[in-house]
């Protein structure tokens, strides 16, 4: 019986690595990587990045300007006599705007979503950067939606109380769910941040309203100042949430 | 350094980190590009290009464990890519018939075997390679591939018959 002849896969060997092609490759990565996070001016890095958002985010968008002016002028109707219902329906939506933005933020990550196929351009940034970017783009949907309610809002209900209105319940809702995103991953951040959101949403208009009773009545003069204080540290609580937020490098959803 | 603070120092954008990365796997994805090119011209040139998407793609990676999986994910692409380029008209299955003279120089079961390997569509070719000479279980094949474990069996299996038709009836294939 002939005997058969064997061969084993490790006979097919690989020539050594040549050390000058190893030392070109790795001169040609680290130039490479001076390359990555160059992405332009702040306009072409925002354009790569808005081609990733869909029409359905804009329309949703659009839908929710339109609800929050048709309630805010029925509430400015009874503004006369209701102040308060101004006040609370300014302070309900302030602390929507981040459940918006978080319920939008999956589509707005769906870079994420097939891995790292789906982004070219994606890849000249770093993701703290990309991340950066996105707030940059739900800041500038969030613009019109504000600017509505502080115009409409303000001339009614007076600078400080619209101001204190608009400004603590979005820096708190936006801080917080800064807080939550940068902390849990997936679908239970982003669960964990629209029920916070909701929840603040609701809680919000009345504590407001409740501090518009008791604070006169403790300190009269104090209203401002309180106010002033409030909206400040709001303000620092959320640029620190939002900045941990950028800087995490693993933030997915 | 762990393999994980590694990555991510790289992800930082930390030299160091980034070139001892490229020094750990640079053999590995060297030869994995030349088996799966067929030549060494094209799978160095593949292997420098494979680095370079990881680098550009770094900032993208999900921190999950398979960094490994995530790179020969590259490298394969790349090799893809560079047969799409060679050959514009021709099918990803069809072989390259170019034996270097690199390969030449090898012993005659090397030729045999090179010849054979060559000649397997390419997605089993890419499976028997990631299988037999980079030691990866079936999971992590599916996962650089991108699918299911059990097409990998599959593949695995029509390759190894193929191979082993391809090599004749007089030779044994081991592993």
């Amino acid at each position: 019986m002939k005997r058969k002849k064997t061969i084993l896969f490790t006979d097919y060997a690989v020539p050594p690595v040549v050390q000058e092609q190893k030392r070109a490759c790795v001169e040609n990565a680290l130039a490479g990587m001076g390359t990555v996070g160059r992405g332009g001016t702040l306009k072409e890095q925002v354009k790569t990045q808005l081609g990733y958002v869909g029409p359905w985010f804009w329309l949703g968008l659009a839908a929710v300007l339109v609800v929050m002016l048709v309630l805010l002028g029925e509430a400015s109707i009874q503004a006369g006599t209701q102040k308060e219902a101004l006040l609370a329906t300014l302070a309900l939506f302030s602390a929507s705007g981040p459940v918006v933005a978080c319920l939008s933020a999956p589509v707005l990550a769906r870079s994420y979503a097939n891995d790292m196929w789906e982004l070219e351009e994606a890849s000249f940034y770093n993701l703290p950067r990309l991340t950066a970017l996105r707030l940059f783009i739900c800041a500038l949907a969030a613009l019109p939606v504000m600017t509505v309610l502080a115009v409409a809002g303000l001339g009614i209900t007076g600078a400080i109380q619209g101001l204190t209105a608009l400004a603590v319940p979005f820096l708190l809702a936006s801080g917080i769910n800064y807080c939550i995103l940068g902390r849990l991953r997936g679908l239970a951040g982003s669960l964990c941040s629209i029920g916070i959101g909701l929840l603040l949403a609701v809680l919000c208009p009345a504590l407001f309203l409740w501090a518009e009773e008791i604070l006169p009545l403790l300190w009269a003069d104090g209203t401002q100042v309180v106010s002033a204080i409030t909206v400040f540290a709001c303000g620092l609580f959320f640029v620190l949430s939002a900045r941990r937020f950028i800087r995490n490098p693993s933030i997915t959803y | 350094m762990g393999e994980a603070q590694l990555v991510r120092k790289a992800m930082l954008g930390d030299a160091p980190a980034l070139e001892n990365l490229i020094g750990r796997y640079y053999d590995t994805i060297y030869a994995f590009c030349c088996r799966r090119m067929g030549d060494i011209s094209s799978g160095s040139d593949v292997c420098q290009e494979a680095f370079l998407k990881m680098v550009q793609n770094l900032p993208k990676y999900r921190e999950r464990g398979y960094f490994k999986s995530w790179l020969f994910t590259i490298a394969s692409n790349c090799c893809n890519d560079a047969f799409r380029k060679k050959r514009p008209t021709a099918g990803l299955d069809e072989s390259i018939a170019d034996d270097s003279p690199a390969f030449e120089q090898g012993t005659e079961n090397a030729m045999l075997l090179k010849t054979a390997l060559d000649k397997l569509p390419a997605e089993q070719r890419e499976v028997v390679i990631l299988r037999y000479y980079h030691d990866f279980s079936t999971n992590d094949v599916a996962r650089v591939q991108h699918i299911p474990a059990a097409t990998v069996k599959t593949r695995l299996y029509r390759g190894l018959k193929k191979l082993q038709k391809l090599l004749g009836e007089d030779i044994l294939l081991e592993t």
